[in-house]
C-alpha cells in the first residue's frame, strides 16, 4: 500500500479524509461539527476539541497541521518564507538583481490556498467572462485565448500593497514583509482589453472583478479568498494583461499557473493568480478583499494608531514610487578600497522615474545616479551608481527616486495607515569601510 | 546581597531573553499556550501571530475581523485567556519612525 501524507489526503479529499483518519462524519448540511469521530479526534490530539459542534469539516487540527517538518517551495530558491499557511515569502534585496526577475525569486503572496498543482490541467483550464455589463457571458480555452487574439509581452512590477509594512508603529496586522515583496517578470499573453471587446462591453461598465481557483484558508468551499480588480480604464491599458508565461516559460504554481492577470504598478492583489472568471461590474467591484479596510488606506491622512472607519477607507491604485539597491548586499565590508559600485532598479506606479540619488550620509547630502529609461511602461527602470567614502567606518548607503510628477520618496517612513501599506521609504544598505 | 541583585535582575530578563518556545509553531510557551495554538492554528500557521504585535485590543479586532469574513468560531471561555496570552507574549515594541537596520543585514562584527 502506497504511503500517502496527512496533507496529500486532505487535499484530495478532506472530507473523506476526516472519514479515514479520525472516523469523522460531519452534518452535511452545515459542513461543521461532528455527527461520529470527535472522540477519536480527542484521543489523537490528546485533548477535547472545544466548540467541536462549530469545527469545519474537512480540517487538519492544527497540532498535527503543524508536524510537517522542514518547508521548501517547489520552484523558489533563497525566498524568506513570512508564513507557510498561507504561504507567503519574499524576496532578499540582492537576490532582485537580475533586469528581470527569474521565477525563482519572484516572491509568493497567498490570501488562500492555491488549487492542488496535480488538478490543474491547462488543456481543460477555461477563463469566463460575465458580470451584467458584459454583453454576453463567453468561455475560453487558453489555446483559444491563444489562437484568436494577439500575443503581447510586457515587463510588469507586480507589488505588493503591503510591502515594507514591518516598518510601521503601531504594527499593522497582516503579514510582515520587509523590502521583497516585488519582482519585475516578463509576462506574455493577451490584452485583457481585447478579450472583454470581444466578448462586448456595456456603456454602464464601471470595474472589472476576477476571481481564481484557490481556495479559502479555512477549506469552506462556499468562500472565496479574495476577488478583487480594477476600474475600467486600468483594465483597458495596453499593458493589461491576461498571462500565461512568466519569463518566456509557464507561470509558477505559486504564481498563479497556468493563467492570470498581470496588471503593473497598482497593489499586486489586481492581478488575480488561476484566473478563471472576469466579471464586468455596473459599480465598483465588492469582492472579498476589496472592501472594508483590505488594500484600503484613510482618504484623508490620520496620526499614527488612529481607529479610521471603514466608510473613511479609500481604495488603493497606483503604487507610489519607490527603489531598491540590489548590489551590494547589504552589510558589505570594503578592504583597502573607498570607492563602491551600487544599483538597484526603481518604479513608480503608473508614472515613470525620473531621477534616482544616492546619499552615504543619512541624507544630509545627495548625488545622481545614472538612470536608464524603462524597457515598457510599467517595467522598472535600472539605475546605477559610484560612491566614494572619505574614511574607515560604517556608513548606509540611502536611494531616493523621484516620479514623473516630482514626487521622492521619503527618508522616514511614509503616513501611517492601519493596514500598513504603501511603505516606500527609502531603501538602505549597511557597508563597512575598514 | 550582591548576588540575590544579580539573580532579581536576570528574573526580569528572563521574559524577552530565555522564553520556552514550542518547537512545532513557534509560540511562547505561556499560560494561554495551548488555547491559542489549538484555535488560532487551525486555518493558518502560527507564523502568522509570531511575526504580529498588537495590544488587546488589536488581537481582539483580528479575533472579530476573521470570525465576521474568515469562518472564525466563537471562542468562548478560551477568548479571554487567548487574549490574555497574545497581548502579553506579542505585545507591540516601540520601533519609532524609522529602526536601525536588522542584525541580519549588517556587517559582521
Amino acid at each position: 500500500m502506497k504511503k500517502v501524507g496527512l496533507h496529500e489526503l486532505y487535499a484530495k479529499d478532506p472530507i473523506e479524509a476526516d472519514r479515514l483518519v479520525f472516523g469523522r462524519e460531519s452534518s452535511p448540511l452545515t459542513r461543521r461539527g461532528f455527527l461520529r469521530g470527535a472522540s477519536t479526534m480527542a484521543a489523537i490530539l490528546g485533548a477535547d476539541v472545544v466548540f467541536s459542534r462549530f469545527m469545519p469539516a474537512g480540517f487538519i487540527p492544527a497540532a498535527l497541521a503543524d508536524s510537517e517538518e522542514g518547508f521548501q517551495i517547489p520552484g523558489k530558491e533563497g525566498l524568506v518564507v513570512l508564513n507557510d499557511r498561507p504561504l507567503n515569502a519574499e524576496t532578499p534585496a540582492h537576490l532582485l538583481d537580475d533586469a528581470i526577475t527569474p521565477a525563482k525569486h519572484f516572491f509568493v503572496r497567498n490570501n488562500g490556498l492555491p488549487p492542488e498543482q496535480d488538478s490543474i490541467d491547462p488543456a481543460t483550464w477555461t477563463l469566463t467572462i460575465d458580470g451584467e455589463s458584459a454583453e454576453r457571458e463567453v468561455s475560453f480555452t487558453i489555446d483559444e485565448l491563444k489562437k484568436r487574439f494577439k500575443h503581447y509581452t510586457y515587463q510588469l512590477v507586480i507589488e505588493c500593497g503591503g510591502n515594507g509594512r514591518a516598518e510601521f508603529f503601531p504594527p499593522a496586522r497582516g503579514n510582515q514583509w520587509g523590502t521583497g515583496a516585488v519582482g519585475c517578470a516578463e509576462w506574455t499573453g493577451v490584452r485583457l482589453r481585447d478579450v472583454l471587446e470581444e466578448v462586448g462591453i456595456k456603456d454602464d461598465a464601471v470595474y472589472i472583478g476576477y476571481y481564481g481557483a484557490d481556495s479559502h484558508i479555512s477549506r469552506d468551499p462556499n468562500k472565496v479568498p479574495i476577488s478583487r480588480g480594477v476600474p475600467m480604464h486600468k483594465a483597458l491599458e495596453d499593458e493589461a494583461l491576461i498571462a500565461w508565461a512568466m519569463n518566456g516559460e509557464d507561470i509558477p504554481w505559486q504564481n498563479g499557473h497556468p493563467l492570470r492577470l498581470a496588471i503593473g504598478g497598482w497593489p499586486a492583489s489586481v492581478s488575480g493568480k488561476w484566473l478563471n472568471r472576469i466579471t464586468i461590474r455596473n459599480k465598483e467591484h465588492d469582492g472579498p478583499k476589496m472592501t472594508g479596510q483590505s488594500y484600503r488606506v484613510p482618504c484623508k491622512p490620520v496620526a499614527p494608531g488612529t481607529d479610521v472607519p471603514d466608510e473613511d477607507m479609500c481604495i488603493i491604485e497606483s503604487m507610489p514610487v519607490k527603489s531598491l539597491i540590489t548590489y551590494p548586499k547589504s552589510g558589505v565590508v570594503l578592504e583597502g578600497d573607498r570607492k563602491l559600485a551600487v544599483r538597484g532598479h526603481a518604479w513608480a506606479g503608473d508614472l515613470s522615474v525620473e531621477q534616482v540619488e544616492l546619499s552615504i550620509d543619512f541624507g544630509a547630502s545627495w548625488q545622481k545616479a545614472d538612470l536608464k529609461p524603462a524597457p515598457n511602461r510599467l517595467a522598472w527602470q535600472r539605475f546605477s551608481g559610484e560612491v566614494e567614502f572619505p574614511q574607515a567606518g560604517y556608513y548606509e548607503v540611502w536611494a531616493r527616486a523621484t516620479d514623473s510628477m516630482g514626487r521622492g520618496q521619503p527618508t522616514l517612513l511614509p503616513g501611517w495607515n492601519p493596514r500598513g501599506y504603501l511603505n516606500n521609504a527609502c531603501h538602505r544598505i549597511a557597508v563597512k569601510v575598514s | 546581597m550582591k548576588r540575590l541583585m544579580t539573580i532579581g535582575l536576570m528574573l526580569l530578563a528572563l521574559p524577552a531573553a530565555a522564553r520556552d518556545i514550542d518547537a512545532d509553531s513557534g509560540l511562547v510557551i505561556a499560560p494561554g499556550f495551548t488555547e491559542t495554538k489549538q484555535n488560532c492554528t487551525v486555518c493558518h500557521s502560527a507564523k502568522l501571530i509570531t511575526q504580529s504585535r498588537a495590544d488587546r485590543d488589536g488581537w481582539l479586532s483580528m479575533i472579530r475581523w476573521m470570525q465576521k469574513t474568515q469562518n472564525l468560531w466563537p471562542l468562548g471561555p478560551n477568548e479571554p485567556v487567548i487574549l490574555d496570552y497574545l497581548a502579553e507574549n506579542y505585545a507591540p515594541e516601540s520601533i519609532g519612525r524609522r529602526p536601525n537596520l536588522p542584525a541580519k543585514l549588517m556587517p559582521p562584527e
